[in-house]
This record gives C-alpha cells, sequence and structure tokens, in this order.
C-alpha cells in the first residue's frame, strides 16, 4: 500500500495519505467485484505492463553501450568496468577527503549518541547509519574488486546463506502464493502453471542486477566528477523527489561519489528510463508497472486474508450451519476491512514497513512450511503434532525476531532478517515428536494423504472442499 | 480413469520421490555450494564477462531452478501418461 501511494502521489501530485487511499479504491476495485480467478486474469494484464514497462529502459541503455540489446549478458564486462571505476575512485585524494569530512560527521554523532536514550537514540542511530555510508568507501584499501563483487567470509557467509533459506524456505510456505495453484483444474495443468509462472518471474529477477550495474555505471560515469552547478539532467529531474540528494561536502564545485547521497534506492528503477536519456513517456510506464505490480500482490493478499478468515475461521469453526451466501458476504465485508487497515497502516509510512516484509519471509518459513512439507509426505503427521511444530516454529522464530532488533540477542551473530533459520528446524522436531508421542491419524486421514500422491483419484474434489469460499 | 494397483501407486510414487531429491540434491549444490562456499574460488573464472561465482548467484542459479521446474513437470506429466492416470 505504500508504494501504490507514493507512485499516486508522485504521478498525479496528490497528498501521500489522499494516493494511499485512491490506490485502495484501485485495489477494492480488482478484487470486491470477483474471487481469485478474476485477480489472477487482472494480474496477467498488469504483467505484461509490468515486464514491459521494466525490460524497455535497460534493453535501449544496454544496446547504447554495447550495441547488444540483451542487458542480461553485457552487464557482465559493465561489471568489470563498474568495478576498475570504484578502486580509482576510492583511491581518488578528493574523494578520500569528502568521505573523511563524512567520518567526521560520523564520529560527531557517536559522540552525542553515548548518552541518549528512547526515540533520540533511535534517530541519532540512523542518522550515525547515513553518515557512516557516505564514509565508507567503494573498494577496501588494496582490494582488486569492488565491494560489491567481494565475497562475504565467515559471519557474513553465515548471514547470506541463513537468509537465502529464509526466503526460499518462505516462499514456498506463503498462503498467499499457495492458493494461487487452486485456480488450476487438474494436477497436470498445476505442474505446467508453476514452470510457467516461475518462467515470467525469471525474466524480472534475471533483470534485476543488471539494472543496479547500469544505474551504478551512470553514477560513476555521467555524475562523478562533474560540476555541481552543471549536472546531468537526470539528477536535476529526480533530486526534487527526495530519493537522493547531492551535497558539495568539500566544497570543491565538483561531484564526489560521497557526495551523492541516496535516500531511498528506489531511484535505481525510477530514474533509468531518464538516464538512458528516453523520454518521460517510459517513465510513466514504469510508473505504471510499479503500480500494476503493488496493486496485483495487495489484490492477492486480501483475498487470501479475507477467505482464510471467512472459510477457515468462520465457516469450519464458529458457524458450521453457515449457507454459501452469508460465508461469502462475510468474505466481502472482511476484504473491505482488512484493505482499510492496510491503508490506514500505509498512511503512517513507517519505516519499519519494508523490514516487516522479510519478517514475514521468516515467519512463514517457520510456522508453515515444515508442517506442509510432513503433511503431505508423512503419513504419521497428526493434528497436535502439527499445532505444536507450528508454535514452536513460530514462537522461537518471534522470540528471535523481537529479540534480536530491539534486545541485543544474538545467537551465532545472525541477523534479524534470517530469524527464521533456527525456527524451521525446530518446527520439524517439535511436530515430529509429538506425533510419535500422540495417537496416529485416522485411517480416513491416512487415506486421503496417500490419495493426494495420485492424480485421478478422488484427490480434485478434497482440494477443494478446502477452498470451498473462493466459488 | 485407470484405477492403479497397490503395486503401480508404490512405483509412481518411487519415482516422484526419486526425481524430487536428484533435483533437490541440484537445488543444494547450486544455492549453497556454487553461489556461497565456492562462490570466491569460482571468481576467479570469467564467464561472459562476469566473475563466475557471482554469475551463479546472480543468474546462473535461477536459470538452473527454472530448468529443474519444467523438467519435473515435463517427467511427471509424462510418467501420468505412461500410467494412464493424466486428467
Amino acid at each position: 500500500m505504500t508504494g501504490v501511494g507514493l507512485i499516486v502521489s508522485r504521478f498525479i501530485g496528490l497528498d501521500f495519505k489522499v494516493g494511499c487511499f485512491v490506490g485502495l479504491i484501485g485495489v477494492l476495485f480488482c478484487s470486491v467485484l470477483g474471487g481469485m480467478k478474476s485477480v489472477t486474469w487482472t494480474q496477467v494484464a498488469q504483467y505484461i505492463i509490468l515486464i514491459l514497462s521494466y525490460l524497455v529502459p535497460v534493453v535501449y541503455l544496454s544496446f547504447r553501450l554495447f550495441t547488444v540489446p540483451v542487458p542480461q549478458l553485457t552487464y557482465g564486462s559493465l561489471l568489470q568496468s563498474n568495478s576498475t571505476k570504484a578502486i580509482a575512485i576510492a583511491n581518488d585524494p578528493q574523494e578520500q577527503a569528502t568521505r573523511a569530512l563524512w567520518k567526521a560527521d560520523s564520529d560527531a554523532v557517536a559522540e552525542k549518541l553515548k548518552g541518549a536514550t528512547g526515540a533520540a537514540k533511535e534517530k541519532l542511530t540512523a542518522e550515525k547509519k547515513q553518515l557512516d555510508a557516505q564514509a565508507t568507501s567503494p573498494a577496501k584499501e588494496g582490494a582488486t574488486v569492488e565491494n560489491y563483487l567481494q565475497v562475504p567470509v565467515g559471519n557474513k557467509m553465515w548471514n547470506f546463506l541463513a537468509l537465502t533459506f529464509c526466503l526460499m524456505v518462505g516462499t514456498a510456505g506463503l498462503p498467499h502464493i499457495l492458493t494461487r495453484y487452486y485456480t488450476t483444474p487438474s494436477v497436470r495443468e498445476a505442474r505446467t502453471s508453476v514452470g510457467w509462472s516461475l518462467f515470467f518471474i525469471f525474466l524480472l529477477y534475471f533483470t534485476a542486477p543488471a539494472y543496479a550495474a547500469f544505474a551504478r555505471n551512470a553514477v560513476f560515469t555521467n555524475l562523478v566528477g562533474s560540476s555541481v552547478d552543471k549536472l546531468p539532467a537526470w539528477v536535476n529531474l529526480w533530486q526534487p523527489a527526495g530519493l537522493f540528494t547531492i551535497v558539495d561536502k568539500l566544497k570543491d564545485g565538483v561531484v564526489q561519489l560521497a557526495d551523492f547521497v541516496v535516500k531511498s534506492s528506489d531511484f535505481v528503477v525510477l530514474a533509468t528510463p531518464e538516464i538512458a536519456g528516453l523520454p518521460f513517456v517510459i517513465t510513466g510506464l514504469v510508473m505504471a508497472g510499479g503500480l500494476a505490480a503493488a496493486l496485483s500482490t495487495a489484490d492477492g493478499l486480501l483475498l487470501t486474508i479475507s477467505n482464510g478468515i471467512s472459510h477457515d475461521l468462520y465457516y469450519n469453526v464458529i458457524n458450521k450451519n453457515a449457507t454459501l451466501t452469508k460465508r461469502l458476504i462475510i468474505t466481502k465485508v472482511l476484504l473491505v476491512v482488512t484493505a482499510l487497515i492496510a491503508a490506514w497502516v500505509a498512511t503512517a509510512r513507517l519505516g519499519i514497513i519494508v523490514e516487516m516484509v522479510a519478517w514475514a519471509f521468516s515467519l512463514a518459513a517457520a510456522s508453515f512450511f515444515p508442517v506442509l512439507v510432513l503433511g503431505i509426505w508423512w503419513k504419521r503427521a497428526n493434528r497436535p503434532g502439527a499445532v505444536a511444530g507450528m508454535l514452536a516454529g513460530f514462537g522461537l522464530t518471534l522470540y528471535y525476531l523481537i529479540g534480536s532488533r530491539f534486545f541485543g540477542v544474538s545467537w551465532f551473530g545472525t541477523n534479524t532478517v534470517a530469524c527464521g533459520v533456527f525456527g524451521v528446524p525446530v518446527n520439524f522436531l517439535v511436530t515430529i515428536v509429538v506425533s510419535l508421542m500422540t495417537a496416529p491419524p485416522s485411517q480416513a486421514v491416512q487415506d486421503l494423504v496417500t490419495s493426494v500422491r495420485y492424480p485421478k483419484s478422488g484427490q480434485a474434489v478434497q482440494a477443494r472442499v478446502s477452498f470451498g469460499a473462493e466459488s | 480413469m485407470a484405477i492403479l494397483t497397490e503395486d503401480q501407486k508404490r512405483d509412481y510414487w518411487r519415482y516422484n520421490l526419486r526425481l524430487t531429491v536428484i533435483l533437490l540434491a541440484i537445488w543444494f549444490v547450486v544455492t549453497y555450494v556454487l553461489s556461497g562456499f565456492f562462490a570466491a574460488a569460482l571468481n576467479k573464472v570469467t564467464f561472459l564477462g562476469f566473475p563466475f561465482g557471482y554469475y551463479m548467484a546472480a543468474q546462473g542459479s535461477i536459470i538452473v531452478f527454472v530448468i529443474e521446474i519444467a523438467l519435473y513437470a515435463k517427467l511427471m506429466n509424462k510418467k501420468d501418461l505412461e500410467f494412464g492416470i493424466q486428467e
């Protein structure tokens, strides 16, 4: 919702808060009128806009620099030249002087930080982080490659692997993604559908690093070293948006890399068309693409939440005799309520939202993934085991999340974003142990688990039942 | 619809398990061994202008994953036909 609000406000010039609610209307329009199937079709249209707007600028840049319109291939040599430039910049005396000034500022803040508490401490910490980023050299002393190409070692490598683990396993446990595959009519089509959907996602992620390399190249080649009163056109166009600023720290009238203060890396995607010298129309396309992406994600999430509550909680737990109409009405009402809450939270513009997205992956990984896997692959798994496992995995992850984020808990130096790495194995373990300690599931349940293994043995009917609220 | 005998069911499930295990093994090697532990060593090799370790993490692994998924879908769908249980 924050993304939607940001784009709507920048595009139409509305206030950010109003932007959030304009976005809300769009989301509701797409999801209230239909169900999962219609949302899926809207998303097909949204994807086409998204991928086109995403590819056009970077393909054009690649063509201009290398005469090969495949940025995914050409950015390899760009990495090399970026790296060489970064090392040169790291050793430039003017640049070093600028960095020293930032370092001095950072030290001053560190001094103030000593006596600070509460909100003032949070604010100063954030300030110091920004100053430290400016004082960081793009390449370490004596290194042969720039920081971006350094392979992490030791604790950093552990965190890298732990985070990739949480993201991968978390994705496999995200409810709003799993429910997508219910819209396919058969197992066969579900398999094919997974294949195609991942191919289309792949197109996007395949290109993302190239984007960064081309933007970095533009910063190195046409921003660094330019005169402060004659900045490149794209800088002048985007500076008012507040995503980055140029501060002539050394007051020498020349832009150093350390003078370039990035406030939000969103500028990479938004400003690339203009860096490439493409007309504003393309920027509009990119924004539309971003809007499409945000809207479709929100649609899917809302449907999953409202269907989940209405079907699994209301129908299965609270009122077993509810009619289909009643359940449908509850779903739609919940949808509107959830969307309103989402928009309201977004207007608060909490900085923590981006972090929370990463937490969601860890929590999903630690609470859903092990139970889903065991539920399918291990017939002995039962209800108490699954409940205990989910509670243990979720609880432990939440404990580490809050502990490491706010109270300085640290196990093996693991970062908060990778907090799920402990919850996943614990969930597996607890589910197995508790299942073995309690009675095996009934024959009917075991037969169901067996039937899921083969296409067309009553399985299709079973799967539909659990998603009845949708139809 | 063809009704499967117990033997057929076991064969079918075993085939599925074996395929899954092999694909997961490839996933592990590509993700943790090539893009993780040995990335520094692989970076000494240049591939299409990229340091190879970096390439595997940024693009290579994703390509392998997509191929794996396509392969699974294709092989399992073929198996369904073989057993006469396609939908």
